[in-house]
């Protein structure tokens, strides 16, 4: 290969992504206009705005940020997890860090009370350090001699969840009926939010960590090639590791916090881009971001028109909708 | 071995006793108020770890907790009716008949439903005058509570939990108790008597007063609803019409005690 087939080959590489992420950044557009005018109110555009309609449409709007924020943040979260840990199956809440921060969540509703600290509301701080604290947990009993091998990692991360989920089934079978059911609607996400002070503050977390990957993106395509590989291609891999572990442990557990558990997202997303963009973390990291932005805007907007004036858990509707759409794109690519 | 049936009958005579009446367990915090409300206290020898009312039943033998009764306690308490409810409690009851225990189930959809599981428990147990009775004194109660609504129905959002909104739909105690209260649920339209409930179309229908069903320790929940993004300019908001100092047991215990919760809801909805 001579120097110029080189460079036009990343030329058009480098085409490619801008196309996607052209057409992604229109997707994201489009659906934003879609979920912010639909729901079960109606609204008239053909009067000025009420008062109240100003209202709905705001809540609309604060409800749409949040479900770019989180979508945005569980897919990168995911897209760190496999490439760190080379391993198709890994999503966000395969690591305990779910499990960390409902036994956070489940701790605060038993506890109880609706104060705040920092402008944040107790629930979501308790699961924010629920999560936090499981990430320091889970790489302190995977560490060997000072290093801790991926497998480790990944073992100690299930393992540490599954006490966790029983942990969680533990306090709730003690508690009382009402603290049971709370547990349960939580735990099966929501992403209506009227808390301002905490969509700040996971749009600060997950924006701040998505960042953060995208800055160190080579060392994650050193890592998806294997762990000895990225120490020739001269990665400090033992440090690398922990500070992708955290990045991912903080993205997730800021959106468990104000989200709950949207579930199939970290998973399908990043396989899905993937498929789209090829492997190149520099690009697959932005591009997960905008398609679980959008994904998880769309099984909103279905959440919550659907069943009128109920509202479907909106974990449902990323399973349902996700994986047939998943499977159809796995038998294309393998027929090819 | 001669030891066991001393033993045993040691234990029956030493149980505590009610001599000559009925022995009844009753597994549900509803069906001891129903029970107690109709002059059977003295015949309760056992309650479940839930049961708190009246007062007094907090002395009784507990037979394990609403959602996992002791069958082995309440066999040994040689109940000759146990009182228990559907959904959670239908194992609980299946295992008891098939150890030939006489066990009525309580599990009404509203307040006819009710009115019928007293007068089911009275006949059963031999207080058809008192259930009677009851029923007429709440169906009165209720009847009186009417004739105070005189201005326009206010619209009431009765929230059940706040992360997410759960608000009671149709069919359910809360919605009928909030029409027989003088107010008009603005969850009308939700075909479930619990479920989520679209937070845009509470402020479309813009509530007159909302009821908060649960209480939280600490702060009060009051200050989180009228903290809520885009919550402000709600009527009941604005006007300082939300509560949650109503006692949840009388909002959903399906008891004689609901129409006490009726008479504090339609105090709210009409002021005080």
């Amino acid at each position: 290969m001579t120097f110029t087939d080189v460079k036009g080959a990343l030329a058009s590489k480098r085409e490619k992504a801008q196309k996607v992420f052209l057409a992604l950044a229109a997707l994201l557009a489009v659906s934003v206009f879609v979920s912010v005018l639909s729901g079960p109110a109606k609204i008239n555009f053909s009067e000025p705005l009420s008062e109240i309609t100003r209202r709905i449409l705001y809540m609309r709007l604060s409800r749409t940020a949040l479900a770019i924020i989180a979508g945005g943040g569980i897919s990168v979260s995911g897209v760190i997890l496999q490439g760190l840990l080379r391993n198709p199956l890994c999503e966000p809440y395969v690591l305990g860090i779910s499990g960390g921060a409902s036994v956070g969540a489940v701790v605060s509703i038993v506890i109880g009370g609706t104060w705040t600290i920092l402008g944040l509301s107790v629930l979501p701080l308790w699961a924010f350090l629920g999560a936090a604290a499981t990430f320091f947990v889970v790489y302190r009993i995977a560490e060997v001699n000072g290093r801790v091998p991926i497998q480790n990692l990944l073992l100690t991360g299930v393992i540490v969840g599954a006490v966790l989920s029983s942990i969680v089934v533990f306090i709730v079978s003690f508690s009382e009926k009402e603290t049971l059911h709370s547990v349960m609607w939580w735990l099966l996400g929501n992403l209506q939010i009227f808390d301002n002070g905490l969509l700040i503050f996971v749009a600060i977390i997950v924006v701040a960590g998505s960042v953060a990957a995208g800055a160190l993106s080579n060392d994650l395509n050193a890592f998806s090639l294997g762990e000895e590989e990225a120490v020739h291609a001269g990665v400090e891999t033992e440090r690398m590791k922990k500070v992708f572990f955290l990045i991912a442990s903080l993205i997730t557990g800021a959106c468990v916090s104000a989200a709950g558990m949207i579930g199939f997202l970290g998973l399908i997303v990043p396989h899905f881009m993937r498929m789209a963009t090829g492997h190149d973390h520099k690009v697959l990291i932005p591009a997960s971001f905008l398609a679980g932005g959008i994904f998880l805007v769309l099984c909103d907007t279905l959440a919550r028109t659907v069943m009128s004036p109920s509202e479907v858990p909106v974990g449902v509707i990323t399973a349902v909708c996700g994986a047939p759409f998943f499977i159809h794109m796995l038998r294309k690519k393998s027929r090819l | 071995m001669r030891l066991l049936p001393a033993l045993l009958s040691f234990l029956l005579v030493c149980s505590p006793a009610c001599a000559d009446g009925l022995r009844i367990i009753s597994i549900t915090p509803s069906t001891t108020e129903i029970a107690c409300a109709i002059g059977l206290e003295d015949n309760l020898v056992g309650v479940s770890t839930f049961c708190d009312y009246p007062p007094e039943v907090k002395e009784k033998e507990r037979v394990g907790s609403f959602s996992d009764p002791n069958i082995e306690k309440i066999m040994l308490l040689r109940p000759d009716i146990v009182l228990a409810t559907g959904l959670e409690q239908a194992q609980a009851v299946r295992n008891m008949r098939k150890l030939g225990l006489k066990v009525i189930v309580v599990d009404p959809a509203g307040f006819d439903g009710l009115f019928k599981s007293i007068e089911g428990i009275g006949s059963a147990c031999g207080k058809q005058k008192e259930a009677l009775d009851l029923v007429k004194e709440m169906k009165d109660s209720i009847g009186s509570m009417k004739k105070d609504a005189k201005s326009a129905v206010p619209g009431i959002y009765f929230e059940i939990w706040h992360d997410p909104l759960m608000t009671a739909g149709r069919g359910s105690f809360i919605n009928e108790m909030i029409t027989l209260a003088g107010g008009r649920n603005i969850a009308w339209d939700t075909p479930r008597p619990y479920s989520r409930f679209s937070a845009e179309l509470i402020i479309e229908r813009d509530p007159d007063v909302i009821i908060l069903g649960y209480m939280v320790k600490g702060d009060s929940a009051v200050g989180s609803v009228r903290k809520r993004a885009g919550w402000s300019g709600i009527k009941a908001v604005k006007e300082s019409r939300v509560y949650d100092d109503i006692d949840p047991d009388i909002l959903f215990r399906p008891g004689p005690r609901l129409i006490k919760g009726i008479e504090e809801l339609n105090k709210r909805f009409y002021g005080r």
